[in-house]
């Protein structure tokens, strides 16, 4: 009975960490190394960029300071998932079968199933521990080994190196590949064109994003059960995927954000009401409090408008 | 707009979790990602809150992780004697 509670409590510890790990990940990769690269971390520029380097390092993030400021400029300037050899993370989703013209319930099955894919997971793991260990400046380089050769050894000596590889390292790789796919495939929900009823599909995406569980009418056993469940379904998600929600993103491919070496007002896990910029843009200032969905459709709109993306560069 | 799902959209969600008041409309704000109109606009943190956060957190998920695994690989052998 003892043995059963033990494994209880660390099938639990182990689930508890995935989430954690998993929030580590995008926060690491999508946050802070994001955040650096756009000068929007530190004032000082050094530590700026040691700071990106470092929250990289520690969640085994696919790109280092320099390569990740190459593809994500790359991906502001060209940021619609229609657009192939310009954005290499558009053509990454694309390899994956995101592709115009596919039906709902492909790109669906796409989804679901490249999560379970051991091949993926392996690609993925391989090339964010290459872009850490093997690839890169050699100080990076070096930093890399030293962090992490150090845990190793460390763990070594105090007898835990299995449990810092089936512990740590494991859940980093596999929960980390999740979350930043989870992330990638719902945060440009604006950005794809209306062609092939895309932006239906990527809002359908990122619907679990947006939603929030809905109080029961009446309080029963059953609904409330199922809304205390719900609401730390949420919570989970909130914390391991989402912690740069939309509003974040929506200002900041805007370059709403763009305040030279200070914390932004959005700054990471921004809500809606948040954003100031946002706020001041006049139709969708009014639709934010009334419909999500017409303020993002007012968006596509505006974004369409500005940057219509050219006829030789669209897919489909 | 057509979508897959007929859910109500996210705002009214929000408004409908306001009248509960067992947790802070702060938590509900975080939960939804979208504040009420009324609602104060939040301190942002800096980025050395951020990091110390990202340690802090690591640190415990590495604790937890490397605590789990020592007692679960005691069990790799079972699905060995099972199968």
């Amino acid at each position: 009975m003892n043995q059963l509670i033990e494994v209880t409590f660390a099938v639990a510890a182990l689930a508890g960490s995935g989430v954690l790990f998993a929030g580590l990940k995008v926060r690491g990769s999508s946050v802070l190394l994001h955040h650096a690269t756009h000068g929007l971390g530190f004032a000082n520029k050094r530590l700026n960029r040691l700071a990106g380097e470092w929250a990289g390092i520690v969640t085994l993030s696919g790109a280092g300071f320099d390569e990740y400021r190459r593809v994500h400029n790359r991906h502001h300037a060209h940021a619609s998932f229609a657009q192939r050899g310009l954005d290499e993370e558009a053509e990454g989703l694309f390899e994956l079968g995101f592709q115009p013209g596919r039906s709902q319930g492909a790109l669906w099955r796409t989804f679901w199933l490249t999560q379970v894919n051991p091949v993926w997971h392996a690609q993925q793991s391989w090339a964010r521990l290459r872009s850490n260990f093997f690839e890169g400046p050699l100080l990076r380089r070096v930093a890399a080994w030293a962090v992490w050769g150090g845990a190793g050894a460390t763990a070594t000596a105090a007898g835990w190196l299995p449990g810092l590889l089936g512990g740590v390292v494991a859940p980093l790789l596999l929960v980390g590949n999740l979350a930043s796919y989870w992330e990638l495939t719902s945060r440009h929900i604006w950005m794809v064109t209306s062609e092939h009823e895309g932006h239906a599909r990527q809002l359908d995406l990122s619907h679990g994003r947006l939603m929030a569980p809905m109080p029961p009418v009446r309080w029963g056993l059953k609904s409330t059960c199922n809304f205390i469940a719900s609401v730390a379904a949420k919570a989970v998600a909130r914390w391991a995927v989402l912690p740069a929600d939309l509003a974040f993103h929506f200002a900041h491919h805007a370059g709403w954000d763009r305040r030279p070496y200070g914390a932004p007002p959005a700054w990471a896990d921004a809500a809606l009401a948040y954003s100031d910029r946002l706020r001041a843009h006049p139709e969708i200032a009014t639709q934010i409090y009334t419909s999500l969905r017409a303020a993002i459709g007012t968006w596509f709109a505006r974004l369409e408008k500005e940057a219509p993306v050219s006829a030789g560069a669209r897919l489909g | 707009m057509k979508t897959r799902h007929n859910k109500p959209d996210a705002i009214a969600i929000r408004q409908a979790l306001k009248e509960l008041r067992f947790a802070p409309q702060r938590f509900w704000t975080w939960l939804t990602g979208i504040a009420l109109p009324e609602e104060m606009g939040r301190q942002p943190w800096t980025p050395a809150q951020h990091h110390a956060l990202q340690m802090g957190v690591a640190m415990l998920a590495a604790g937890l992780g490397m605590w789990s695994a020592q007692t679960l690989y005691l069990l790799a052998p079972v699905p060995v004697l099972v199968f």
